[in-house]
Parts: structure tokens; sequence; C-alpha cells
């Protein structure tokens, strides 16, 4: 039981992370129907750039930070927004899927070429001393995690849900051509949202340096992962992308513990695709609400 | 069309020709590229003309290599192992098509590479089956009683003929119906059913054809090679049939060729300048959905058009959809 | 007749593209490198490259072998073992001496039949026992493969560090599944089995799964088998959960690359090495300092692997005395080669009947973020005998 304990919540502390990168996809997708392939890639580099400002150019945390986020969402929300989505956005899903693809190796590639193809360290945000409660071991870095994954979705949750803004995204979601007519700036509104995505990923991104060391090619198996809780969860509500996130983090942890660790991998895998065939809209999504 | 075929017949001539003089070397660079001219056939049609994403053509290429790898240990002929492979490769291709049904792109996606993930993971786990993680070696050329196809010459021909076979089937299958239910589908899936395309056969189709490809494309792979293990059909190399069909040109018959040599021969035009290679292709992949989305086949046209500003109908099409 | 109109071009240029091979001096012996210099491999196949470069510039610097000069070209694999088989046939077509990599084991295992076939001797930074049960007798390891390594790593795990219950984690992948079937092999031989095996993946993040099951089997030791991140994000976990038990490893534990990113959670962990740059050997110390000079990085085992792979060489021609590819074959078998005859070797090695070698070793400890060797250890086998190949 004790272990039970222990492997859940290693599995939610990972698994908020993931949430956070889900919620990130499925706003891009309720907005502008952009796949993003370059989500795991999206949270590599704010991860680089934390690397960049606060262990090489030694700036507080809190400089680090704001200036990581600030990096991201100009770059992997604006500028991606500006470059490449204006102008495939007209053309249908597939071309900008291929796209995002194509990005993400670009940002793979050139992070092992002009940077390193090492692991690089990175010190952890929250102490690491082992907090003992019986023979559960938890410590300050698992749960820091949760309590500030919660706190940003919560607030994104607020902004979404109480704001003239998060009401427009929400008409943009559900019908974007009755919402141009009702007078909403929807393009500006796609930028606003990949700006968001930029922002929660950079977020993602401080949280799992630590733990995950900063590595060129650690956004394959977290964009997979995003991925596999936005479908799972609903593709089209922020809270079955949580869900989606907690349960593939949990399931993962503990099906390597408790099933097969030579299949890791597929359990999480055989959920998603036993949702697309029995419940293709998600656990938690609601078909009425899907975009367009 | 007749010229058409004129031109495939010439190019097949040349390519029976030209390598009777090349060294070892050149042989296998040129029969690895039809060997990957083979898959990316297969991939173009299931992406390029029906509009479906599949990203697991690496999944259904290890059908075809372990069949024969598998089956040759057992001393069944080579011939035999490739049917089997392109045969289970078709039956997946069917089974994924399934979904494709069902559910939109992105999730189609999803589908294809949580399979391709998935079948990774069993070749390299069903140790009593595959080898796992040390796979087959030794994987063996086909030979017919005392004709051997052993030697780099004459297994190059042997591929040439395998993929004559493809491409011409590729050829007759795109300017018959079939190919323009395919494009009907990926221009329009409501028009085309409005004008009666049966959606359901011709996207199953569409992916259990491209599936047998590189069901073949794999079979031919695996004694080409003489080793294979599981870490050689992971998504990466998915992602890179994905990369040859897109910088080639999607839904166009060149793209695929013009696509596996480039991947070929690129990082060898690129040698000294290490990893560039690698970031040139993603440039190029995202350069080519934005501003050329007919690929390195639309430079070929443009210089066409402006030195004889004529256009000839072919079995081409518009930018995907 | 868009595509004849294409295709003919197409095939023209393909044509001059294949047509070109470059021309040769005459009078020198070479050795092309064939390296991971990009793809996954790329850090791997760039210390490869460098030291096999090193150990030329050493040998002609000294009049080369047998007053002839050595010349080196890199061949990238891209880690990719289809191209791996290309570079391999294309170096062939220049009639060179001996070939040197690759290093990944995927690679070598498809292209060191080519290699025989041309009757070319091939000298892998490859350890893995899959190269060494084809029964190719034309290809050289630098090091131990897993199964000389996993026997010593056995031997001192119970010997001397007295380890009662040992739990074992490892990469499933070919070096982690070779490593794992080895280690459990010598165990087995001395009645013991592991109380804890679990398989990690490659780019796994989080670790709990194991290290709760390492804690409930109560093993005094785990063996941590996996590549070097994964090491790194391993040791980082089992600190934060306050583990007693005490890590050991290989090469890679203690690799400076696990003990750069993984900082002082990597402290304590014990490993038997076969190669490293902390050694006490004046040779390896020497060859080190040089290495760091023209490089600007510290050597790690596959810098000393390639280094010593040349001078390997050098010492089997000096013994045939001639340059014949055949005889330093037969040379390189069930043979004894000093460092008294051949500086460049580092250490005293023995070549067995598979290609596979036998020296001695080393155990290292983390310390302060560096790894500091405590112990050498003897060879596995012996005494060899020395055979002479006129």
């Amino acid at each position: 039981m004790a272990d039970f304990v222990q492997l859940s919540v290693a599995g939610v502390s990972i698994g908020a992370i993931y949430a956070m990168a889900a919620i990130g996809f499925v706003l891009l997708w309720q907005t502008s129907n952009t796949i993003n392939f370059a989500q795991g890639e999206f949270v590599v580099l704010p991860a680089f750039a934390m690397v960049l400002f606060f262990v090489i150019f030694r700036l507080p945390f809190a400089a680090a930070m704001l200036a990581t986020v600030l990096v991201s969402t100009l770059l992997l929300g604006w500028g991606v927004k500006q470059l490449l989505v204006t102008r495939l956005l007209r053309m249908g899903v597939l071309p900008l899927v291929i796209a995002t693809i194509g990005l993400s190796l670009l940002i793979r590639y050139s992070l092992q070429q002009f940077w390193t193809p090492l692991a690089l360290p990175f010190p952890a945000i929250f102490s690491r001393d082992p907090i003992r409660l019986g023979t559960i071991v938890v410590s300050l870095e698992e749960i820091g995690n949760i309590v500030f994954a919660a706190v940003v979705i919560g607030a994104l949750q607020l902004f979404i849900t109480r704001t003239k803004l998060g009401w427009a995204m929400q008409a943009v979601a559900q019908n974007r051509t009755l919402a141009s007519v009702l007078g909403i700036n929807v393009s500006r509104l796609v930028t606003i949202t990949f700006m968001l995505n930029a922002a929660l990923t950079a977020v993602a991104a401080i949280l799992i340096a630590p733990v995950y060391l900063v590595k060129y090619d650690i956004g394959i198996g977290l964009g997979l992962k995003a991925f596999y809780a936005a479908i799972i969860g609903g593709f089209n509500q922020i809270r079955g992308a949580l869900l989606g996130g907690l349960l593939v983090g949990v399931v993962e942890t503990l099906s390597a513990a408790y099933i097969s660790s030579h299949f890791r991998d597929a359990f999480a895998l055989v959920i998603l695709i036993a949702v697309l065939l029995l419940k293709p809209e998600g656990i938690w999504g609601v078909k009425e609400e899907w975009a367009s | 069309m007749t010229r058409g075929r004129w031109g495939l017949m010439a190019a097949l001539a040349l390519s029976v020709v030209v390598p009777l003089g090349l060294d070892q070397y050149k042989l296998y660079v040129l029969s690895l590229t039809l060997v990957y001219v083979i898959l990316a056939i297969g991939l173009n049609l299931t992406l390029g003309y029906a509009g479906q994403i599949s990203l697991c053509h690496a999944a259904f290429m290890s059908f075809g290599s372990y069949a024969v790898a598998i089956l040759g240990q057992h001393g069944v002929a080579f011939e035999i192992g490739l049917v089997v492979g392109v045969a289970v490769a078709f039956a997946w291709g069917l089974v994924l098509g399934f979904p494709a049904l069902k559910v939109k792109h992105h999730y189609l996606a999803m589908v294809t590479l949580g399979f391709n993930i998935i079948v990774f993971l069993v070749l390299r786990n069903w140790e009593s089956l595959t080898g796992g993680s040390f796979g087959i070696s030794n994987v063996a050329r086909p030979a017919w009683g005392p004709l051997s196809f052993k030697s780099d010459r004459a297994f190059y021909l042997y591929i040439l003929a395998w993929a004559a076979v493809v491409v011409f089937s590729a050829y007759w299958i795109l300017t018959s119906r079939w190919g323009r239910a395919f494009r009907a589908i990926r221009e329009n899936e409501m028009r085309a059913e409005v004008v009666g395309v049966s959606l359901r056969n011709y996207k199953l189709m569409a992916f259990a054809i491209g599936a047998a490809y590189a069901g073949m494309g794999g079979a031919l792979f695996a004694p080409l090679l003489g080793y294979i293990d599981p870490g050689a059909y992971t998504l990466d190399r998915s992602i890179q049939f994905l990369m040859m069909v897109v910088l080639g040109g999607l839904g166009r018959f060149e793209g695929p060729f013009i696509g596996a040599l480039v991947v070929t021969v690129l990082p060898e035009v690129l040698r000294g300048s290490e990893g560039l290679y690698l970031i040139i292709y993603a440039l190029a992949v995202i350069l080519m959905m934005l501003f050329m989305p007919k690929g390195l086949v639309g430079l070929w046209d443009l210089a066409w058009r402006s030195s004889r500003s004529r256009t000839s109908p072919s079995i081409s099409s518009a930018s995907p959809r | 007749m868009r595509t004849v109109r294409t295709v003919q071009p197409l095939l023209a240029a393909l044509v001059t593209l294949l047509a070109v091979t470059p021309a040769s001096p005459q009078g020198v012996i070479k050795l092309p490198i064939l390296a991971e210099i990009t793809g996954g491999g790329a850090s791997v196949g760039a210390m490869w490259r460098d030291a096999v470069n090193l150990a030329v510039e050493d040998i002609n610097k000294k009049g080369g072998i047998l007053g002839l000069k050595l010349e080196t070209s890199v061949q990238d694999t891209q880690t990719d073992p289809p191209t791996s088989v290309a570079v391999m046939r294309r170096v062939l077509n220049d009639k060179p001496f001996a070939i040197f990599g690759t290093v990944y084991s995927s690679s070598t295992v498809a292209n060191m039949d080519i290699a025989r076939q041309a009757g070319v001797p091939q000298f892998t930074g490859s350890e893995s026992i899959i190269i060494t049960q084809k029964g190719n007798d034309n290809i050289f390891l630098t090091s131990f493969t897993q199964d000389t390594g996993m026997a010593k790593q056995v031997r001192w795990m119970l010997d001397a560090l007295k380890a009662e219950k040992i739990a074992l984690i490892w990469v499933n992948n070919a070096f982690g599944k070779g490593g794992h079937d080895m280690f459990v092999h010598f165990l087995k031989e001395r009645g013991k089995a592991p109380v804890v095996d679990i398989s990690t993946e490659v780019q796994q993040a989080d670790f709990t799964p194991e290290l709760t099951k390492v804690r409930a089997s109560g093993a005094t030791h785990v063996m941590v088998y996996n590549h070097e991140e994964e090491n790194a994000r391993f040791m980082i976990q089992l600190r934060k959960m306050g583990l007693a038990v005490e890590p050991v490893g290989e090469t890679t534990l203690c690799a400076q690359t696990t003990i750069t990113p993984g900082g002082g959670a990597v402290n304590g962990a014990r490993c038997h090495v076969g190669l490293t740059a902390g050694s006490p050997v004046p040779l390896m110390v020497d060859m080190s300092r040089r290495f760091q000079e023209k490089y600007n990085r510290v050597p790690d085992h596959n810098a000393f692997k390639g280094y010593i792979g040349v001078h390997m060489l050098k010492a089997a021609v000096q013994r045939v005395g001639s340059w014949d590819q055949a005889k330093v074959r037969a040379c390189l078998h069930n043979n004894v080669f000093t460092t008294a005859e051949e500086a460049g070797l580092l250490m005293d090695l023995y070549v067995n009947e598979k290609g596979s070698l036998d020296r001695p070793s080393f155990i290292v400890e983390v310390k302060d973020q560096k790894s500091v060797v405590t112990k050498t250890v003897g060879m596995l086998g012996g005494p060899y005998n020395t055979r002479p190949c006129k």
C-alpha cells in the first residue's frame, strides 16, 4: 500500500507536467485547428533558455524565469503564429501538421548541433531532502511541481471562464465563423492562444528541467505524452487534458511497477486506442462542443 | 499517357544499363535508394494522393523485413517470405485503415504513431521469434536453384525488378478510377461522397496498398543490409519517409524518386558539414509547406514552365489539402 | 511525358555524382575512420574519431610503421546502420589496409561482414557480445566484450564488496540486454540471482517504479546499467528517495557525462571500468594530457579505445614485419601485446580467439564529482602466451 501511494504521488507529479503541455495543445486545437507536433520541443527550447539565463548568465531565479517565459511567448508563440500558422491555416490541417513535424526536427537538431548533444545539469528549484511519512518518502520537489502546476492551471481556467478575452476564445473554439461575425478578431485571438501555449510550455520546462535534465531529445517523449493526454481526456476541454495528463502519468508509473517494465510505453497507448475506438471525443470530452 | 509510359520504360532501361559499370559502393547506394523509392511510393499513395497521414510506415516495413528474415532462417524461399510480409503489412494496413474511417487527421496521426511504437516494443520483447534487441543477422539473399542473387550487381537488378513492379502497378492504380477516387477523397470528402465514391473502401485501400508497398520495401531492405534489429523500425524512420515524400512532392508521381534520392545523396554532398543536413531537411520541409507544397517537383515544373510556358496534363494534381 | 522529363536529368545528375572518385597519393597506408559523427551517437563518434587521428599523428611523427606513413579519412555513418554499410563499401573502394569503426554495435554488426569479405581488418569500438558471437575472424575489439567485463564485475562485487542482495537496473536495448544477460549468467555461476531485475527505456525520466521495487526488495547493492543521462536521473531520484542501497556500475555510471548532469547525486557510486582518464597508468595520463591539449576536452573510454586500436594494428604489423593483411589478422588472435614493445597500447593486452580483449581494469569511486581510481584489477584469465608472427 505504501508503495502504491509512493508510485501514485510520483505519477501525479509527472502527470501534472504532461497536463500542462496537454492543455496548451488543446487550446491550440480549439482556436486554430493546429495539431502541434512540436509541442515537446516547445518545452525543450525554453528549458535551454532557462539554462542560458539562470546557469550561464547567472540571473536571479525569478528574473531568469521571467526572461524564459518572455522569450518563449515571443519566439514560440508570436513568432510561430506569424511565420507559420497564419499562412498555413488557410490550407487545412495536414500541411500544418507536417510543418510542425518539420519545426520539431528543426529545433531538436539545431540544439544538438549548435549547443550540445549531452545532457545539461539544472539546479533543483525545490529542496530535494526526503520527507518521510511512515514508509512513504516524498520531497518538496514533487509537491512543488504539483502545487505549481495546479496554480497555473487554475489561473488559466479563471482566465478562460471569467475574462472577456477568455469568452472570446471560447466563442472562437465553438464557431469561428460566428465569432468573426460577432466582431471578434479571430486572427488576434489565435495569436494570443499561441502566446498562452508558449507561456504554459515555458513553465512546464522550468518544472521538468531539474528532474529530466536538459537535453535536446527530451521533447520526443514529452510531446507524445501530452498528445496522449489530450486525446484520452478529450480534445475540447481543459479539464479533460488535465485528467488525461494525470492519468497518463499515473498509468505509466503503476504499470511499470506492477505489470511489465518491458511494455511500459505501451499501456498509455492501449488506453488511448481504446478511447479512440470507444469514445473518440475523450473521457471527459463533450461531443457537441467540437470545434469545427 | 502512352508518352508517360514510354518515359518510365526509358528510365527503367537506363537503370538497368547504367549500374553495370558501377563499383559495389555505388551499387549499394543505388539499391538502397530503390528500396526507399518503393517505401516512399507507398507512403505517397496513402498520404500524398489519399491525404491520410500515416506515421507507421517503418512498422509496415518491419513486417516485410522480419518475414523474410525469420522464414529465411527456416530455409523458406525469399519470395515466399516477401509475399507473406507484404500480406501481413496489407492486412495491418486494413486494420489501421478502420480508425481512418472514424477519426480525423490528428487522431489518425496519433493512432499510426502509437502503432509504430507498439510494433517496436513487440519486435524488441518477443525474443523467441524476432531475436529481440540483438536482431537477426545473415539474412539471406534470394536464389533460384543455380541462379543466385547474392552478388551486389545481381541483387541490385533483383531489387530493380520489384521496383519496376511497384512503379508500374502504382502508375496503373493512379491512372485508373482508383487514383481519381483517392484524389477526390483528399480534395473534399463530402464532394467525393456526393459524386458516388465509396469513401469506405477507397480509404481502406489507400492505407492497405501503401502498407503493402512498405512491406515489400522492408522485405528487400533486410537482405540488402544482411542484419536487422528493432532499432531500424522506429518512429524516426517513419518520419524520415514522411520527409522524403514531402521533399519530393506530395501527390506527385515523381515525388518519391526525387525524395529518396535527395535523402540518400544530400548527406554525401554536405559531407564535412557534420549534422547540418538534418537541419536543412527540417528547414526544407517547413519551407516546402509554406511556399511550395508541390515539393522539389514543383521547382522543376517552374523551370520547365518558364522555358516552355506550356503545361501538359499528368497524373499529378494540386496542392495537398 | 512529365515523368521522363524529370527522371532523365535526375539520372544524369546521379551518374555524374557517382562517377567522382577521389584520387589518392601513393606510398601511404590508408586507415579510414567510420564513425557516428551525426545522429544519436554524435558525442561517441567524435571521441573515437579524434583519438584515432591523435594516434595516427603520434605514429607518423615517429616515422610511421615500417617506414610508411598513415593517412586517415572520416566517414559519417549518421548513427544509421544502412548508411554505415554504404560508407563501409565506399571506403573499401580505396583499398585501405584496415578500418577503424564503427562504435554502435547495431552498425558494426551490419557492416563487419563486408570488411571480412574484402579481407580488410576492422577495429571496432563496440563491446556488445553480438559482435563476437558471429564467428567473424576479421573484427577486433578495442576493449572487453560484455562477457569479460561482467565476469570481472561480478567477481569484484561478490568478493570485494561482499554484495549480498543485488538489484539490477538495465536499459532495454542491445547494449543493456547484452550486459544484463552476462551479469545474470555470471551471478548464476556463483549460485546467485538478482533480487530485482527491471528494464528501463532510453530517454526514461521517472525511475520511481524501479526505486520502489529496489527498496521493497531490501537490496544491499544496485547495479545500474543504463546510458549516461538516464543514470544521472536515476541517481538524482535515488538520493531523493533517501535509499540506503549502494549504487554500483560500470563505465557509464561513473563517466563524466553522467557526473556532470547528475551533480552531487552521483557521489559515492563505485564502478568497475575498463578505461578511464583518471587512470594512474603513466602512459594513459600522458595520452589523456595530449588529447586535452589538442581537442580541449577530457578523453572518455571511447577515445582510449580508438587510440589503443591504432596501436594494436601497429604492434601486429611490426611483429609480422610486413604489410600483409592475412598475417596481421592471424597475429591478432590468441596473442599478447605489451607496452614494452608498443607504448601506445597504454596497457598490456591479450587478444583472444574471437578478437576480444583481456587486460587490467580499474575500480573507481565518484568523490566530489570526480571519478577517482581506487584499485587496479588484473586480467581476468591468463597467464597467456606471446606468439611470434613472422
